[in-house]
C-alpha cells in the first residue's frame, strides 16, 4: 500500500496502517529533527512523538491529493522553524549562555561514530555555520534524499529558489572543505 | 526522479563532461579546480554513513497508547463483523453486497407474480373447460338457493292473503266444509293473525272455529258463571 493509501487507513482507526507509516517514517524522521535541532537526540524523540501524535489526532490535516513525504517533512520542518524561534526567545531573555554548548558532548558521542570522522565534523561544523535556509535545503537534498520538486513542496517555494538555495550551500561547504579530500582518501 | 547537476557531478570527471552538461553546470563552478571541490563535497556526504536512528520503543509505546485513546475498538459485537462483511465503508455502495442482494430480492419478489399469472393463462384447455364447469354449477347452485327462497316468499304471503279472495276451496276444503254444515254463507272468523282469530281478541286454537253468537244463545252455565261473580 502506498503512504497516501495507509494514511487514509489511519483516519478510519486502522491500527496497522498506522504502524506501518511508523516503520516507513519514524527512522527517517528521527534523524532529520536529530539534524535539525543541534544534534540533540533527546528532542528528537519528543519531535518524532509529537508529530505523530499529530497524525494520530487529526489525520485529516492530511490533504490525500499531497504525497505523504513531503507533506510530514513540511510539518517537520514547521515543527523545526518552530523550535528555532523558541531558543531565538530563549537565548535572548537568558544570562548570555548559548544553550547548544550543551549539546557539544552529544555531538562527540555520534561523531565518534562515524568511519571518516575528520571530514564528517568539518562537514557537519560548516552546514552549521551556513544559515538555517541553505542548509535546510541541502539536508533535505542529500541527506534525507529528497527531490528538488518535493523539497520545493516541502518548504513551499519554487524549484528555482531551491535550485538557488542548494548552489549556494553546495559552493559554500565546498569552499570550507577545500582542505580535505576525501576522494583522494579512499 | 530527476537527474541534477549533482549527480553528474558525483559520476563524472571534468573532462568527461559534455557541451551540454558544462553548460548546466556554469553556474555551479567555471573551472576544473572548483569542479573537483564540488565533486569532493558532494562525494563526501554520500559516502558518510546517514543510517538513520531507530527510535525508542517508549517512544512507539506512547503512540501506542494515544492510539487506543484515540481510536476505541467497537465492541467486538457479531454484527459489527457481518456488517463489514455485507456492507463493507471502503466500497462503493453498488459493490456493497448487502445492495446487492436486496437488488436481487427486489427482482424476484417482482418477477414471480407474473411468472405465476403467465402459467395460469398457458393451462391446457381441458383445465379451462373444467374450470368453467366448475363456474356454471356454482351458477345454478345460487339461482337454485334464491328459487327455493322465492317460493317460501310465495307461501308467506298465500298466509296472509285476504279470505275473502277464495272463491273456489279445493275438493277435500269442500268436503270438510259440507260435512259440518257450514255453508260459505256463513261469516268467515275474521283471523288476519294465526294467534287470535277471535273477534273479540279472545284466543282460541286454530283448530276449532270461534263464531259469534247471540247472548240468548249462550248455555245456561254460563249465565250461572256470571251470576255467582256478582
Amino acid at each position: 500500500m502506498s503512504d497516501e493509501e495507509l494514511m487514509i487507513a489511519v483516519g478510519k482507526g486502522d491500527k496497522r496502517a498506522f504502524d506501518e507509516i511508523y516503520a516507513r517514517y519514524s527512522g527517517p524522521l528521527l534523524g532529520y529533527f536529530i539534524r535539525m535541532l543541534w544534534k540533540d537526540r533527546e528532542k528528537g524523540e519528543d519531535f518524532v512523538h509529537d508529530i505523530f501524535a499529530k497524525i494520530i489526532r487529526k489525520p485529516e490535516l492530511f490533504d490525500p491529493t499531497r504525497k505523504f513525504k513531503t507533506w510530514i517533512y513540511s510539518v517537520a520542518n514547521n515543527m523545526c522553524k518552530n523550535e528555532y524561534k523558541k531558543q531565538e526567545v530563549r537565548k535572548n531573555t537568558s544570562n548570555g549562555l548559548d544553550s547548544h554548548y550543551a549539546l557539544s558532548d552529544t555531538n562527540a558521542n555520534v561523531l565518534g561514530e562515524v568511519q571518516d570522522s575528520q571530514f564528517r565534523s568539518e562537514f557537519e561544523q560548516s552546514l552549521q555555520d551556513l544559515d538555517e535556509k541553505h542548509s535546510g535545503v541541502f539536508k533535505l537534498r542529500h541527506i534525507d534524499g529528497l527531490s528538488i520538486k518535493e523539497i520545493a513542496d516541502v518548504l513551499k517555494i519554487s524549484d528555482g529558489t531551491v535550485k538557488s538555495r542548494l548552489f549556494y550551500a553546495t559552493k559554500y561547504l565546498a569552499a570550507s572543505l577545500k582542505d580535505f579530500n576525501p576522494v583522494m582518501n579512499r | 526522479m530527476e537527474r541534477d547537476v549533482f549527480e553528474i557531478v558525483v559520476e563524472k570527471e571534468f573532462i568527461a563532461l559534455s557541451p551540454e552538461e558544462r553548460i548546466e553546470l556554469k553556474n555551479y563552478c567555471s573551472t576544473e579546480e572548483e569542479y573537483n571541490q564540488l565533486k569532493q563535497v558532494l562525494v563526501g556526504v554520500n559516502t558518510m554513513d546517514w543510517t538513520n536512528p531507530e527510535p525508542k520503543v517508549e517512544t512507539k509505546e506512547k503512540l501506542d497508547v494515544l492510539f487506543a485513546q484515540t481510536h476505541p475498538k467497537a465492541g467486538g459485537m457479531w454484527y459489527n463483523s457481518a456488517l463489514a462483511v455485507i456492507a463493507p465503508k471502503d466500497k462503493p455502495i453498488y459493490r456493497q453486497p448487502l445492495l446487492q442482494i436486496a437488488a436481487l430480492a427486489l427482482l424476484v419478489f417482482l418477477t414471480v407474480p407474473f411468472l405465476q399469472q403467465n402459467d395460469t393463462d398457458d393451462s391446457s384447455p381441458l383445465v379451462a373447460e373444467n374450470s368453467i364447469d366448475a363456474g356454471n354449477e356454482d351458477v345454478v347452485k345460487n339461482t337454485d338457493v334464491s328459487g327455493g327462497i322465492e317460493e317460501k316468499k310465495e307461501d308467506d304471503l298465500a298466509d296472509t292473503k285476504d279470505p275473502q279472495d277464495e272463491v273456489s276451496l279445493p275438493a277435500v276444503m269442500t268436503g270438510f266444509v259440507a260435512s259440518r254444515g257450514i255453508s260459505n254463507e256463513v261469516p268467515v272468523p275474521a283471523a288476519e293473525s294465526p294467534t287470535s282469530n277471535h273477534p273479540d281478541g279472545v284466543f282460541i286454537s286454530e283448530e276449532s272455529i270461534a263464531y259469534s253468537l247471540p247472548a240468548s244463545d249462550q248455555p245456561d252455565d254460563v249465565m250461572d258463571l256470571l251470576t255467582t261473580s256478582f
